[in-house]
Protein backbone atom coordinates (compact mmCIF):
# COMPACT_ATOMS: atom_id res chain seq x y z
CA UNK A 1 0.00 0.00 0.00
CA UNK A 2 0.89 3.22 -1.31
CA UNK A 3 1.67 5.72 1.86
CA UNK A 4 -0.21 8.71 -0.58
CA UNK A 5 -2.85 7.57 -2.54
CA UNK A 6 -4.79 10.31 -5.03
CA UNK A 7 -7.68 8.96 -6.80
CA UNK A 8 -9.27 10.28 -9.71
CA UNK A 9 -9.25 13.93 -7.89
CA UNK A 10 -11.00 16.86 -9.68
CA UNK A 11 -10.67 20.68 -8.20
CA UNK A 12 -12.35 23.57 -10.59
CA UNK A 13 -12.71 27.28 -9.63
CA UNK A 14 -15.60 28.55 -11.19
CA UNK A 15 -15.12 27.68 -14.94
CA UNK A 16 -11.15 26.83 -14.88
CA UNK A 17 -10.72 23.02 -14.31
CA UNK A 18 -7.28 23.63 -11.90
CA UNK A 19 -7.18 19.81 -11.07
CA UNK A 20 -8.92 17.37 -13.50
CA UNK A 21 -8.98 13.60 -12.76
CA UNK A 22 -5.66 13.00 -11.17
CA UNK A 23 -4.33 10.22 -9.55
CA UNK A 24 -0.56 8.87 -8.56
CA UNK A 25 0.91 6.82 -5.63
CA UNK A 26 3.74 8.32 -3.10
CA UNK A 27 5.36 5.43 -1.70
CA UNK A 28 7.15 5.57 1.49
CA UNK A 29 10.76 7.12 1.98
CA UNK A 30 10.40 8.51 -1.52
CA UNK A 31 11.14 11.61 -2.71
CA UNK A 32 8.65 12.51 -5.99
CA UNK A 33 9.26 15.92 -8.12
CA UNK A 34 6.14 17.18 -9.20
CA UNK A 35 6.58 19.61 -12.53
CA UNK A 36 4.85 21.67 -14.67
CA UNK A 37 4.48 25.05 -16.72
CA UNK A 38 2.93 28.15 -14.75
CA UNK A 39 -0.86 27.49 -13.84
CA UNK A 40 -0.36 23.74 -14.31
CA UNK A 41 -1.95 22.97 -11.18
CA UNK A 42 0.92 21.53 -8.91
CA UNK A 43 -0.08 24.24 -5.70
CA UNK A 44 -3.70 23.29 -6.21
CA UNK A 45 -3.19 19.51 -5.79
CA UNK A 46 -0.54 20.35 -2.66
CA UNK A 47 -3.54 22.28 -1.06
CA UNK A 48 -6.16 19.73 -1.87
CA UNK A 49 -3.54 16.81 0.03
CA UNK A 50 -3.40 19.24 2.67
CA UNK A 51 -7.34 20.24 3.14
CA UNK A 52 -6.53 23.96 2.24
CA UNK A 53 -8.89 23.43 -0.43
CA UNK A 54 -11.98 21.19 -0.95
CA UNK A 55 -11.97 18.25 -3.31
CA UNK A 56 -14.69 17.95 -6.10
CA UNK A 57 -14.55 15.04 -7.05
CA UNK A 58 -12.32 11.65 -6.11
CA UNK A 59 -10.36 11.18 -3.13
CA UNK A 60 -7.10 11.18 -1.38
CA UNK A 61 -5.56 8.37 1.01
CA UNK A 62 -3.06 8.57 3.36
CA UNK A 63 -1.94 5.52 5.03
CA UNK A 64 -5.14 4.13 3.94
CA UNK A 65 -7.38 6.38 5.41
CA UNK A 66 -9.10 8.86 3.80
CA UNK A 67 -8.03 12.52 3.97
CA UNK A 68 -10.89 13.67 1.68
CA UNK A 69 -13.33 16.22 4.18
CA UNK A 70 -11.03 16.35 7.10
CA UNK A 71 -10.19 19.90 8.02
CA UNK A 72 -6.17 21.22 7.44
CA UNK A 73 -5.05 20.78 11.17
CA UNK A 74 -6.51 17.37 11.77
CA UNK A 75 -4.48 16.16 8.23
CA UNK A 76 -1.64 17.89 10.05
CA UNK A 77 -2.32 15.77 13.05
CA UNK A 78 -2.10 12.65 10.61
CA UNK A 79 1.28 13.12 9.98
CA UNK A 80 1.44 15.31 6.96
CA UNK A 81 3.49 18.53 6.99
CA UNK A 82 3.85 21.42 4.48
CA UNK A 83 6.21 24.87 3.58
CA UNK A 84 4.27 27.94 1.82
CA UNK A 85 5.69 28.77 -1.93
CA UNK A 86 5.78 32.24 -0.26
CA UNK A 87 7.04 31.70 3.24
CA UNK A 88 4.48 32.29 6.18
CA UNK A 89 6.73 33.43 9.14
CA UNK A 90 4.69 33.50 12.34
CA UNK A 91 5.41 37.63 13.51
CA UNK A 92 6.45 38.64 16.42
CA UNK A 93 7.67 35.40 17.81
CA UNK A 94 11.48 34.38 17.49
CA UNK A 95 12.41 31.83 15.73
CA UNK A 96 12.94 29.08 18.92
CA UNK A 97 9.13 30.06 18.94
CA UNK A 98 8.37 29.51 15.56
CA UNK A 99 9.77 26.17 15.55
CA UNK A 100 7.88 25.43 18.61
CA UNK A 101 4.67 25.90 16.89
CA UNK A 102 5.32 22.80 14.87
CA UNK A 103 6.39 20.94 18.31
CA UNK A 104 3.36 22.03 20.19
CA UNK A 105 0.32 20.55 17.92
CA UNK A 106 1.13 17.89 17.43
CA UNK A 107 -1.54 15.31 18.35
CA UNK A 108 1.32 12.43 19.35
CA UNK A 109 2.72 14.95 21.75
CA UNK A 110 -0.53 15.88 24.01
CA UNK A 111 -0.06 16.36 27.37
CA UNK A 112 3.82 15.71 27.36
CA UNK A 113 5.98 18.70 29.28
CA UNK A 114 8.15 21.31 28.01
CA UNK A 115 11.06 19.28 28.28
CA UNK A 116 10.38 17.06 25.45
CA UNK A 117 8.78 20.14 23.22
CA UNK A 118 12.52 21.28 23.84
CA UNK A 119 14.19 18.50 22.48
CA UNK A 120 12.17 18.54 19.58
CA UNK A 121 13.06 21.76 18.97
CA UNK A 122 16.40 21.59 19.79
CA UNK A 123 16.74 18.77 16.87
CA UNK A 124 14.76 20.68 14.51
CA UNK A 125 16.62 24.09 14.68
CA UNK A 126 19.82 21.80 14.72
CA UNK A 127 19.01 19.90 11.32
CA UNK A 128 18.08 23.15 9.57
CA UNK A 129 21.42 25.13 10.86
CA UNK A 130 19.62 27.54 12.52
CA UNK A 131 20.38 26.90 15.95
CA UNK A 132 22.59 29.96 15.99
CA UNK A 133 19.63 32.20 15.16
CA UNK A 134 17.22 30.92 17.33
CA UNK A 135 16.57 33.78 19.69
CA UNK A 136 16.34 36.08 16.85
CA UNK A 137 13.05 37.71 15.99
CA UNK A 138 11.77 36.19 13.19
CA UNK A 139 11.85 39.57 11.40
CA UNK A 140 15.68 39.75 11.02
CA UNK A 141 15.65 36.16 9.02
CA UNK A 142 16.97 36.72 5.08
CA UNK A 143 15.06 34.77 2.85
CA UNK A 144 17.09 31.43 2.91
CA UNK A 145 16.73 31.48 6.48
CA UNK A 146 13.31 31.89 6.10
CA UNK A 147 13.21 29.00 3.85
CA UNK A 148 14.98 26.54 6.42
CA UNK A 149 12.30 27.75 8.97
CA UNK A 150 9.44 27.01 7.05
CA UNK A 151 11.56 23.21 6.91
CA UNK A 152 12.36 23.47 10.92
CA UNK A 153 8.53 24.09 11.34
CA UNK A 154 7.42 20.96 9.87
CA UNK A 155 9.88 19.11 11.02
CA UNK A 156 9.13 19.52 14.17
CA UNK A 157 6.01 18.29 13.31
CA UNK A 158 7.38 14.64 13.60
CA UNK A 159 6.04 14.32 9.64
CA UNK A 160 5.78 11.23 7.73
CA UNK A 161 4.73 12.75 4.72
CA UNK A 162 6.66 16.51 4.04
CA UNK A 163 5.17 19.06 1.24
CA UNK A 164 7.57 21.00 -0.49
CA UNK A 165 6.07 23.72 -2.35
CA UNK A 166 8.90 25.49 -4.42
CA UNK A 167 11.27 25.72 -1.72
CA UNK A 168 13.95 27.05 -3.70
CA UNK A 169 12.56 29.69 -5.57
CA UNK A 170 14.21 32.95 -5.02
CA UNK A 171 17.45 31.26 -3.74
CA UNK A 172 20.87 31.49 -5.68
CA UNK A 173 23.26 28.66 -6.88
CA UNK A 174 24.78 28.16 -3.60
CA UNK A 175 22.05 28.12 -1.55
CA UNK A 176 19.75 25.62 -3.73
CA UNK A 177 22.53 23.27 -3.46
CA UNK A 178 22.93 23.56 0.64
CA UNK A 179 19.10 23.13 0.82
CA UNK A 180 18.92 20.13 -1.31
CA UNK A 181 21.54 18.72 0.73
CA UNK A 182 19.29 19.13 3.51
CA UNK A 183 16.43 17.21 2.13
CA UNK A 184 18.48 14.53 1.01
CA UNK A 185 18.92 14.51 5.17
CA UNK A 186 15.66 15.07 5.80
CA UNK A 187 14.57 11.58 3.46
CA UNK A 188 17.42 9.72 5.17
CA UNK A 189 15.56 10.34 8.27
CA UNK A 190 12.82 8.51 6.85
CA UNK A 191 10.54 11.58 5.93
CA UNK A 192 8.97 10.95 2.41
CA UNK A 193 9.14 14.22 0.58
CA UNK A 194 6.80 15.45 -2.13
CA UNK A 195 8.38 18.40 -4.23
CA UNK A 196 7.05 21.06 -5.87
CA UNK A 197 9.40 23.07 -7.95
CA UNK A 198 10.73 24.88 -10.83
CA UNK A 199 13.82 25.02 -10.67
CA UNK A 200 15.13 21.67 -12.46
CA UNK A 201 18.22 21.35 -11.34
CA UNK A 202 16.57 20.60 -7.67
CA UNK A 203 13.69 18.85 -8.74
CA UNK A 204 15.70 16.11 -11.32
CA UNK A 205 18.66 15.83 -8.94
CA UNK A 206 16.40 14.98 -5.67
CA UNK A 207 13.79 12.90 -6.90
CA UNK A 208 13.82 9.22 -8.60
CA UNK A 209 10.50 9.60 -9.93
CA UNK A 210 8.48 12.60 -11.48
CA UNK A 211 5.29 13.75 -12.11
CA UNK A 212 3.97 16.21 -14.84
CA UNK A 213 1.38 18.53 -14.66
CA UNK A 214 -0.21 20.46 -17.65
CA UNK A 215 -3.44 22.37 -17.68
CA UNK A 216 -4.66 20.46 -14.32
CA UNK A 217 -3.93 17.17 -15.85
CA UNK A 218 -1.08 14.56 -15.08
CA UNK A 219 0.52 14.10 -18.57
CA UNK A 220 3.51 12.12 -17.77
CA UNK A 221 5.33 10.53 -14.75
CA UNK A 222 8.81 8.30 -14.47
CA UNK A 223 12.61 8.56 -13.72
CA UNK A 224 13.87 12.21 -14.27
CA UNK A 225 15.73 11.06 -17.15
CA UNK A 226 12.80 9.20 -19.18
CA UNK A 227 10.91 12.33 -18.37
CA UNK A 228 12.71 14.76 -20.04
CA UNK A 229 13.07 13.05 -23.57
CA UNK A 230 9.26 12.66 -23.11
CA UNK A 231 7.63 14.67 -26.20
CA UNK A 232 4.65 15.21 -24.57
CA UNK A 233 6.21 17.26 -21.64
CA UNK A 234 8.32 19.07 -24.17
CA UNK A 235 5.43 20.30 -26.18
CA UNK A 236 4.03 21.31 -22.38
CA UNK A 237 7.08 23.17 -21.67
CA UNK A 238 8.02 24.55 -25.30
CA UNK A 239 5.27 24.38 -27.21
CA UNK A 240 4.29 22.48 -30.24
CA UNK A 241 6.09 24.66 -33.01
CA UNK A 242 9.37 25.40 -31.24
CA UNK A 243 9.53 21.36 -30.51
CA UNK A 244 9.28 20.49 -33.96
CA UNK A 245 11.93 23.01 -34.63
CA UNK A 246 13.92 21.18 -31.73
CA UNK A 247 13.29 17.90 -33.76
CA UNK A 248 14.69 18.98 -36.88
CA UNK A 249 18.45 20.41 -35.16
CA UNK A 250 18.42 17.31 -33.60
CA UNK A 251 18.73 15.48 -37.03
CA UNK B 1 10.17 39.84 19.68
CA UNK B 2 9.32 38.32 23.14
CA UNK B 3 12.99 38.07 24.15
CA UNK B 4 12.57 35.23 27.00
CA UNK B 5 16.12 35.69 28.29
CA UNK B 6 15.69 39.37 29.15
CA UNK B 7 12.09 38.19 30.56
CA UNK B 8 13.66 35.50 32.80
CA UNK B 9 16.39 38.11 34.08
CA UNK B 10 13.38 41.11 34.43
CA UNK B 11 11.36 38.33 36.44
CA UNK B 12 11.90 39.03 40.06
CA UNK B 13 11.91 42.83 39.85
CA UNK B 14 8.69 42.86 38.01
CA UNK B 15 7.35 40.43 40.24
CA UNK B 16 8.29 42.60 43.51
CA UNK B 17 6.71 45.99 41.71
CA UNK B 18 3.56 43.80 40.83
CA UNK B 19 2.83 42.36 44.46
CA UNK B 20 3.80 45.98 45.79
CA UNK B 21 1.26 47.34 43.17
CA UNK B 22 -1.61 44.81 44.34
CA UNK B 23 -0.94 45.72 48.61
CA UNK B 24 -0.91 49.17 47.80
CA UNK B 25 -4.43 48.61 45.81
CA UNK B 26 -5.81 46.06 48.81
CA UNK B 27 -4.96 48.54 51.69
CA UNK B 28 -5.63 51.66 49.75
CA UNK B 29 -9.55 51.41 50.70
CA UNK B 30 -8.73 52.28 54.47
CA UNK B 31 -6.64 55.62 53.56
CA UNK B 32 -8.94 56.79 50.81
CA UNK B 33 -12.43 58.83 50.55
CA UNK B 34 -15.82 57.42 48.78
CA UNK B 35 -15.36 59.28 45.71
CA UNK B 36 -11.78 58.34 45.13
CA UNK B 37 -13.30 54.63 45.67
CA UNK B 38 -15.71 55.20 43.15
CA UNK B 39 -13.17 56.25 40.56
CA UNK B 40 -10.76 53.30 41.37
CA UNK B 41 -13.74 50.81 41.17
CA UNK B 42 -14.52 52.44 37.61
CA UNK B 43 -11.08 52.47 37.21
CA UNK B 44 -10.72 48.44 37.65
CA UNK B 45 -13.50 47.70 35.72
CA UNK B 46 -12.29 49.06 32.50
CA UNK B 47 -9.43 47.31 33.00
CA UNK B 48 -11.10 44.24 33.43
CA UNK B 49 -13.06 45.34 29.80
CA UNK B 50 -9.90 46.45 28.39
CA UNK B 51 -8.29 42.65 29.11
CA UNK B 52 -10.74 40.78 28.37
CA UNK B 53 -10.98 42.77 24.54
CA UNK B 54 -7.39 41.92 24.95
CA UNK B 55 -7.62 38.10 24.54
CA UNK B 56 -9.29 38.88 21.20
CA UNK B 57 -8.13 42.07 19.79
CA UNK B 58 -4.52 41.51 21.03
CA UNK B 59 -4.12 37.90 20.55
CA UNK B 60 -6.18 36.31 18.12
CA UNK B 61 -6.45 39.78 15.91
CA UNK B 62 -9.75 39.90 15.73
CA UNK B 63 -11.32 43.72 16.29
CA UNK B 64 -14.23 42.99 18.41
CA UNK B 65 -15.64 46.36 17.92
CA UNK B 66 -19.01 45.26 19.76
CA UNK B 67 -17.51 42.97 22.60
CA UNK B 68 -19.77 45.37 25.13
CA UNK B 69 -22.42 43.31 24.10
CA UNK B 70 -21.25 40.51 26.60
CA UNK B 71 -21.21 43.81 29.30
CA UNK B 72 -24.82 44.87 28.72
CA UNK B 73 -25.75 40.96 28.76
CA UNK B 74 -23.72 40.25 31.73
CA UNK B 75 -25.57 43.33 33.61
CA UNK B 76 -29.15 42.58 32.24
CA UNK B 77 -29.30 38.96 33.11
CA UNK B 78 -28.22 39.68 36.65
CA UNK B 79 -31.02 42.34 36.59
CA UNK B 80 -33.57 39.79 35.51
CA UNK B 81 -32.54 37.36 37.62
CA UNK B 82 -32.67 39.47 40.79
CA UNK B 83 -35.62 41.90 40.06
CA UNK B 84 -37.94 39.22 38.47
CA UNK B 85 -37.11 36.08 39.97
CA UNK B 86 -35.54 36.87 43.03
CA UNK B 87 -32.21 35.04 42.94
CA UNK B 88 -29.31 36.78 45.51
CA UNK B 89 -26.05 38.10 43.53
CA UNK B 90 -23.70 35.82 43.59
CA UNK B 91 -25.75 32.88 41.52
CA UNK B 92 -26.94 35.95 39.41
CA UNK B 93 -23.60 36.59 38.34
CA UNK B 94 -22.47 33.30 37.65
CA UNK B 95 -25.50 32.58 35.19
CA UNK B 96 -24.26 36.16 33.77
CA UNK B 97 -21.38 34.72 32.98
CA UNK B 98 -22.10 31.33 31.80
CA UNK B 99 -24.91 33.34 29.52
CA UNK B 100 -22.09 35.79 28.09
CA UNK B 101 -19.64 32.83 27.61
CA UNK B 102 -22.41 30.80 25.75
CA UNK B 103 -23.39 33.53 23.64
CA UNK B 104 -19.76 33.86 22.33
CA UNK B 105 -19.62 30.52 22.00
CA UNK B 106 -22.51 29.59 19.59
CA UNK B 107 -22.33 33.10 17.41
CA UNK B 108 -18.53 32.45 17.13
CA UNK B 109 -18.77 29.61 14.85
CA UNK B 110 -20.57 31.59 12.18
CA UNK B 111 -18.98 34.86 13.23
CA UNK B 112 -15.12 34.16 13.48
CA UNK B 113 -15.05 33.19 9.74
CA UNK B 114 -14.99 36.47 8.66
CA UNK B 115 -12.06 38.28 8.52
CA UNK B 116 -11.06 42.06 9.22
CA UNK B 117 -13.78 44.74 8.50
CA UNK B 118 -16.02 42.29 8.13
CA UNK B 119 -16.10 41.19 11.90
CA UNK B 120 -15.52 44.51 13.06
CA UNK B 121 -18.83 45.11 11.33
CA UNK B 122 -20.61 42.25 12.55
CA UNK B 123 -20.10 42.46 16.16
CA UNK B 124 -21.17 46.41 15.91
CA UNK B 125 -24.30 44.18 14.02
CA UNK B 126 -24.69 42.04 17.16
CA UNK B 127 -24.49 44.74 19.77
CA UNK B 128 -27.30 46.53 18.27
CA UNK B 129 -29.52 43.54 17.56
CA UNK B 130 -29.07 42.70 21.40
CA UNK B 131 -30.28 46.31 22.15
CA UNK B 132 -32.83 46.19 20.55
CA UNK B 133 -34.35 42.89 21.77
CA UNK B 134 -33.44 44.26 25.07
CA UNK B 135 -35.25 46.89 24.55
CA UNK B 136 -38.36 45.27 22.51
CA UNK B 137 -38.77 42.61 25.50
CA UNK B 138 -40.92 42.96 28.50
CA UNK B 139 -39.10 40.61 31.34
CA UNK B 140 -36.34 43.63 30.78
CA UNK B 141 -38.27 46.48 31.88
CA UNK B 142 -37.53 47.77 28.08
CA UNK B 143 -36.89 51.32 27.33
CA UNK B 144 -37.64 52.60 30.64
CA UNK B 145 -35.03 50.59 32.20
CA UNK B 146 -35.16 48.16 34.69
CA UNK B 147 -34.23 48.90 39.25
CA UNK B 148 -32.08 46.43 40.81
CA UNK B 149 -32.60 45.33 44.42
CA UNK B 150 -30.29 47.68 46.54
CA UNK B 151 -26.80 46.59 48.37
CA UNK B 152 -27.71 45.69 51.75
CA UNK B 153 -25.85 46.82 54.16
CA UNK B 154 -24.38 50.83 55.18
CA UNK B 155 -22.48 53.28 51.73
CA UNK B 156 -19.28 52.69 53.20
CA UNK B 157 -19.82 48.98 53.21
CA UNK B 158 -20.96 48.98 49.72
CA UNK B 159 -18.63 51.06 47.92
CA UNK B 160 -15.93 48.42 49.79
CA UNK B 161 -18.09 45.50 48.33
CA UNK B 162 -17.76 46.66 44.79
CA UNK B 163 -14.06 47.75 44.85
CA UNK B 164 -12.53 44.67 46.33
CA UNK B 165 -15.29 43.12 43.29
CA UNK B 166 -13.61 44.89 40.33
CA UNK B 167 -10.01 44.35 42.05
CA UNK B 168 -10.35 40.97 42.66
CA UNK B 169 -12.17 40.51 39.43
CA UNK B 170 -9.26 42.19 37.76
CA UNK B 171 -6.55 39.91 38.81
CA UNK B 172 -8.46 36.92 37.61
CA UNK B 173 -8.86 38.40 34.45
CA UNK B 174 -5.07 39.26 34.01
CA UNK B 175 -4.21 35.66 35.87
CA UNK B 176 -6.73 33.90 32.90
CA UNK B 177 -4.59 36.30 30.44
CA UNK B 178 -0.83 35.35 31.94
CA UNK B 179 -2.00 31.45 31.51
CA UNK B 180 -3.11 32.04 28.00
CA UNK B 181 -0.22 33.99 27.10
CA UNK B 182 2.12 30.80 28.60
CA UNK B 183 -0.33 28.22 27.03
CA UNK B 184 -0.91 26.12 23.73
CA UNK B 185 -3.83 28.62 23.34
CA UNK B 186 -2.19 31.75 23.59
CA UNK B 187 0.69 30.76 20.69
CA UNK B 188 -1.74 29.07 18.74
CA UNK B 189 -3.92 32.88 18.67
CA UNK B 190 -0.83 34.43 18.15
CA UNK B 191 0.46 32.30 14.95
CA UNK B 192 -3.87 32.68 14.18
CA UNK B 193 -3.35 36.39 14.21
CA UNK B 194 -0.20 36.79 11.57
CA UNK B 195 -0.24 33.38 9.30
CA UNK B 196 -3.85 31.78 9.79
CA UNK B 197 -3.18 29.41 7.03
CA UNK B 198 0.02 27.84 8.63
CA UNK B 199 -1.17 27.71 12.18
CA UNK B 200 -3.72 26.03 10.62
CA UNK B 201 -1.87 23.35 8.27
CA UNK B 202 0.97 23.04 11.61
CA UNK B 203 -2.42 21.65 13.62
CA UNK B 204 -3.90 24.39 14.97
CA UNK B 205 -7.90 24.02 15.15
CA UNK B 206 -8.11 27.57 14.38
CA UNK B 207 -11.92 28.49 14.32
CA UNK B 208 -12.12 26.23 18.16
CA UNK B 209 -9.34 28.43 19.36
CA UNK B 210 -10.87 31.79 18.27
CA UNK B 211 -14.03 30.33 19.45
CA UNK B 212 -12.30 29.74 22.69
CA UNK B 213 -10.62 33.18 22.98
CA UNK B 214 -14.17 35.16 22.35
CA UNK B 215 -16.01 32.54 24.75
CA UNK B 216 -13.59 33.46 27.32
CA UNK B 217 -13.39 37.32 27.07
CA UNK B 218 -16.99 37.36 27.09
CA UNK B 219 -17.40 35.55 29.99
CA UNK B 220 -14.59 37.93 32.11
CA UNK B 221 -16.92 41.16 30.27
CA UNK B 222 -20.25 39.77 31.71
CA UNK B 223 -18.86 39.18 35.27
CA UNK B 224 -17.83 42.88 35.11
CA UNK B 225 -21.70 44.08 33.87
CA UNK B 226 -23.13 41.86 36.19
CA UNK B 227 -21.03 44.08 38.85
CA UNK B 228 -21.70 46.59 37.38
CA UNK B 229 -25.38 46.34 37.40
CA UNK B 230 -25.69 45.28 41.12
CA UNK B 231 -23.31 48.77 41.60
CA UNK B 232 -25.16 50.95 39.44
CA UNK B 233 -28.76 49.36 40.64
CA UNK B 234 -30.46 50.63 37.74
CA UNK B 235 -29.88 50.23 33.96
CA UNK B 236 -30.99 51.24 30.70
CA UNK B 237 -30.10 49.18 27.18
CA UNK B 238 -28.81 52.76 25.88
CA UNK B 239 -26.45 53.07 28.45
CA UNK B 240 -25.58 49.33 28.81
CA UNK B 241 -24.67 48.76 25.26
CA UNK B 242 -23.16 51.64 24.67
CA UNK B 243 -20.99 50.97 21.83
CA UNK B 244 -18.39 54.06 23.65
CA UNK B 245 -17.83 50.85 26.06
CA UNK B 246 -16.29 49.09 23.29
CA UNK B 247 -14.44 52.19 21.91
CA UNK B 248 -12.81 53.08 24.91
CA UNK B 249 -11.69 49.60 26.44
CA UNK B 250 -10.21 49.24 22.36
CA UNK B 251 -8.31 52.77 23.14
CA UNK B 252 -6.90 51.20 26.33
CA UNK B 253 -5.67 47.73 24.69
CA UNK B 254 -3.57 50.23 22.01
CA UNK B 255 -2.62 52.67 24.48
CA UNK B 256 -1.07 49.91 26.88
CA UNK B 257 0.06 47.36 24.49
CA UNK B 258 -1.99 44.51 22.73
CA UNK B 259 -0.80 40.93 22.87
CA UNK B 260 0.94 42.26 26.16
CA UNK B 261 -0.03 40.62 29.86
CA UNK B 262 -0.34 43.89 31.65
CA UNK B 263 -0.77 46.68 28.64
CA UNK B 264 -4.42 46.66 28.95
CA UNK B 265 -4.21 47.40 32.53
CA UNK B 266 -1.45 50.35 32.08
CA UNK B 267 -3.50 51.42 29.18
CA UNK B 268 -6.71 51.75 31.24
CA UNK B 269 -5.09 53.25 34.12
CA UNK B 270 -3.28 55.50 31.89
CA UNK B 271 -6.43 56.84 30.21
CA UNK B 272 -8.79 56.58 33.10
CA UNK B 273 -6.68 58.60 35.70
CA UNK B 274 -6.09 61.35 32.81
CA UNK B 275 -9.33 61.81 31.60
CA UNK B 276 -10.26 61.92 35.77
CA UNK B 277 -7.72 64.31 36.94
CA UNK B 278 -7.36 67.01 33.47
CA UNK B 279 -10.38 66.89 31.53
CA UNK B 280 -13.20 65.37 33.88
CA UNK B 281 -14.91 68.39 33.65
CA UNK B 282 -15.26 68.81 29.97
CA UNK B 283 -17.50 66.27 28.86
CA UNK B 284 -17.53 67.41 25.47
CA UNK B 285 -13.72 67.69 24.84
CA UNK B 286 -13.67 64.13 26.17
CA UNK B 287 -14.64 62.47 22.99
CA UNK B 288 -12.34 65.04 21.04
CA UNK B 289 -8.84 64.18 22.91
CA UNK B 290 -10.03 60.22 22.99
CA UNK B 291 -10.30 60.79 19.29
CA UNK B 292 -7.03 62.53 19.08
CA UNK B 293 -5.27 59.41 21.36
CA UNK B 294 -6.44 56.66 18.96
CA UNK B 295 -4.41 58.71 16.16
CA UNK B 296 -1.43 59.67 18.05
CA UNK B 297 -1.27 55.70 19.32
CA UNK B 298 -1.67 54.21 15.76
CA UNK B 299 0.80 56.98 13.94
CA UNK B 300 3.74 56.42 16.34
CA UNK B 301 2.55 53.80 19.21
CA UNK B 302 1.43 50.60 16.82
CA UNK B 303 2.66 48.47 19.89
CA UNK B 304 1.80 50.87 22.92
CA UNK B 305 3.36 51.75 26.00
CA UNK B 306 4.59 48.40 26.66
CA UNK B 307 6.37 48.03 22.96
CA UNK B 308 7.59 51.29 23.82
CA UNK B 309 8.99 50.33 27.33
CA UNK B 310 10.38 46.70 25.92
CA UNK B 311 11.96 48.74 23.06
CA UNK B 312 13.43 51.13 25.41
CA UNK B 313 15.23 48.13 28.24
CA UNK B 314 16.61 46.26 24.98
CA UNK B 315 18.26 49.01 23.89
CA UNK B 316 19.46 49.52 27.50
CA UNK B 317 20.31 45.72 27.67
CA UNK B 318 22.25 46.13 24.44
CA UNK B 319 24.35 49.08 25.16
CA UNK B 320 24.74 47.48 29.00
CA UNK B 321 26.55 44.02 27.61
CA UNK B 322 28.43 46.31 25.10
CA UNK B 323 29.81 48.25 27.86
CA UNK B 324 30.40 45.02 30.37
CA UNK B 325 32.35 42.69 27.33
CA UNK B 326 33.50 44.19 24.52
CA UNK B 327 34.91 40.96 23.02
CA UNK B 328 31.73 39.18 23.12
CA UNK B 329 29.02 39.69 20.03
Amino acid sequence: MALLEVKNVSRSFGGVQAVNNVSFEVNEGEIVGLIGPNGAGKTTMMNLISGLIKVNEGEIRFQGARLTGLKPHAIAHKGIARTFQIVKPFQGMTVRENVMMGALFRSDLRGLKGSAVKNIVDEALELLELDRRAEAPVEELNLAQRKHLELARAMAMGPKLLLLDEVMAGLNLKEIERLMELVRKLNARGVTILVIEHVMKAVMGLSKRVLVMHHGSLIAQGPPEVITQDPKVIEAYLGKRRHKGLHKEAR
Amino acid sequence: MNNSAVARRRFPLSIVVLLAAVVILAILPFYIRGYWIRVLTTLFMSAVLAEALNLVVGYAGYAAFGNGVFFGLGAYTTAVLMTRFGWSFFPAMIASCFLAATVAFLLGWPVLRLRGHYFAIATIGINMAVMEIVTYVGITGGGKGISLPLFPGDIVKQGLFFYYGMFILLIISVAITYWIANSRLGYGLRAIKTEPEAAEVMGVNTTLYKVLAWSISAAITGIAGSLNAYWLTFLEPLFVFDIMISVEAFVMVLLGGPATIFGPVIGAFFLKLLSELIWSQFTLIHMGVLGLIIVVITLFLPSGIMGLWRQMTLRWNKANTARTSPGSQ
